[in-house]
């Protein structure tokens, strides 16, 4: 296709109206093309301004949607400005509902329990656990093994915003307390979980990372270490 | 910061994500002031539940807190982003849904959502709502402006996430006039309503 046809799909592409292989040659074609991205960029002016014409309609005063904005801000604050956590573990309480439950689409099926062990062989049986239960409210899912990374990629976190990605906090009361978000690709049925300000394990201890399964014993996620900033990442 | 013309970018998109990236609880506190009832308004009226949307909403203001300082302030306003994170959670979470019900949802939108987006476009009658600014009637003038085909297109792209194969067979027309329509649209849209590009500049597209 030329340059000109193309370019005709500008809007419906700034739209997401593109599917299949007519939204990959498009992407492909504005690799290589300036003046096609600057058509796209205005068009996504355009769209943005869309979103004056979705009816005028306030959210419930009972949910004090600014609060709670303000309150999750609080908790994971950025990154950039996380300071190095103190030594000592800091016991992690059981939330509230998630957002999984307000949504009240998802059955409670499973949940996930972050702890800390003592040595990263599962030998030691005499671990002191401290442990943080949640509801998750996710589907079953079928045992798989994952792998743990430390929090690095910013790519990862933008690549699970996409679509078929439900998000779900295990939030923390508290301005420094440890908090973690749930990254859940639908489709994939791959769980990414973040964690802010998680303090260092004590030496020679890693956090563990377990997904509780009605009627069936906890399976290990693998173990993850805090970056100095108090950052993990688990997939 | 008032309310009237909310939607001109500038310089102050660059100041509020210095803010932002800083840490600057104020400054989120200050960009739900302005932004949070478009943005709410918006995901109700992709998800249709309250506590949805409210969740959406959320989320979106929680990945700008987090994701602030890598927005290019030169590549779109803030504003822009803003919309477009709360469109893409909404159709994240749509999908999704449907998905978990196990219902073969069809993704083109039955009759109560079609009126409701329709009901969407419809000039609102302002009813003294807090974020009664000039942007909102603006917007419906333009798209009161395009053709009944031009508008449907339009409502079911961005307030439905159709894709252009979808659309067609909502509307009855083939793919390419779809997209034409959509074009047309977008275009005559632009051109009415004259958005202000991240640097404060006017938004124009090369011939």
């Amino acid at each position: 296709m030329t340059h000109q046809e193309l370019r005709a799909s500008a809007a419906a592409y700034a739209l997401g109206a593109l599917d299949g292989a007519e939204l990959a040659a498009f992407e492909a074609h504005l690799e290589a093309c300036a003046e096609c991205r600057v058509e796209v960029d205005a068009h996504r002016e355009v769209a943005g301004l869309l979103a004056y014409a979705a009816p005028s309609v306030q959210p419930r005063a009972g949910a004090s949607l600014r609060d709670r904005i303000m309150a999750d801000a609080a908790q994971a604050r950025p990154i950039r400005s996380a300071r190095p956590a103190a030594a000592s573990v800091a016991p992690l309480r059981a939330a509230g509902r998630t957002r999984a439950s307000r949504v009240g689409w998802l059955a409670a099926a499973a949940c996930l329990t972050i702890a800390v062990v003592s040595g990263v062989a599962y030998r030691n049986t005499s671990a002191e656990n401290e442990r943080l239960v949640q509801s998750l409210g996710a589907t079953r899912r079928d045992a798989e093994s994952t792998r743990v990374a430390l929090a690095a990629r910013d790519s990862t976190l933008s690549a699970f915003f996409g679509p078929m990605v439900h998000v779900v906090s295990l939030s923390e009361g508290g301005g420094r307390e440890p908090s973690a978000r749930v990254f859940w690709n639908h489709t994939k049925n791959v769980f990414v979980v973040t964690a802010f300000n998680v303090p260092q394990a004590p030496k020679g201890r890693v956090y563990q990372l377990w997904a509780m399964r009605n009627g069936k014993a906890p399976l290990s996620m693998g173990t993850f270490t805090p970056d100095p900033s108090g950052r993990a990442l688990a997939v | 910061m008032s309310g009237d013309d909310v939607y001109t970018a500038t310089k102050s998109d660059a100041r509020v994500i210095a803010a932002l990236s800083a840490g600057d609880e104020r400054a989120l506190g200050a960009l739900y002031d302005r932004c949070g009832s478009v943005a709410y308004a918006l995901a109700y009226a992709m998800t249709s539940n309250a506590a949805t949307a409210e969740g959406v909403v959320a989320d979106v203001f929680a990945h700008i807190w987090r994701e602030a300082h890598k927005f290019q302030v030169g590549k779109m306003t803030l504003m822009a982003w803003l919309t477009s994170l709360v469109r893409e959670r909404s159709l994240a979470i749509r999908r999704a849904a449907n998905a978990l019900h196990a219902t073969p949802a069809s993704r083109t939108p039955g009759p109560d959502q079609g009126e409701y987006t329709r009901t969407a476009m419809a000039p609102s009658a302002g009813r003294g709502t807090r974020y009664a600014f000039s942007t909102a009637p603006r917007v419906h003038l333009a798209l009161g402006a395009l053709s009944d085909v031009q508008r449907r297109a339009i409502e079911l792209a961005y307030f439905e996430g159709l894709s252009g194969q979808e659309i067609a067979l909502q509307l009855q027309l083939p793919e390419s006039g779809v997209a034409t329509h959509l074009r047309s649209a977008m275009e005559t849209l632009r051109d009415s309503l004259a958005p202000v590009g991240p640097q404060g500049q006017p938004v124009v597209v090369g011939a």
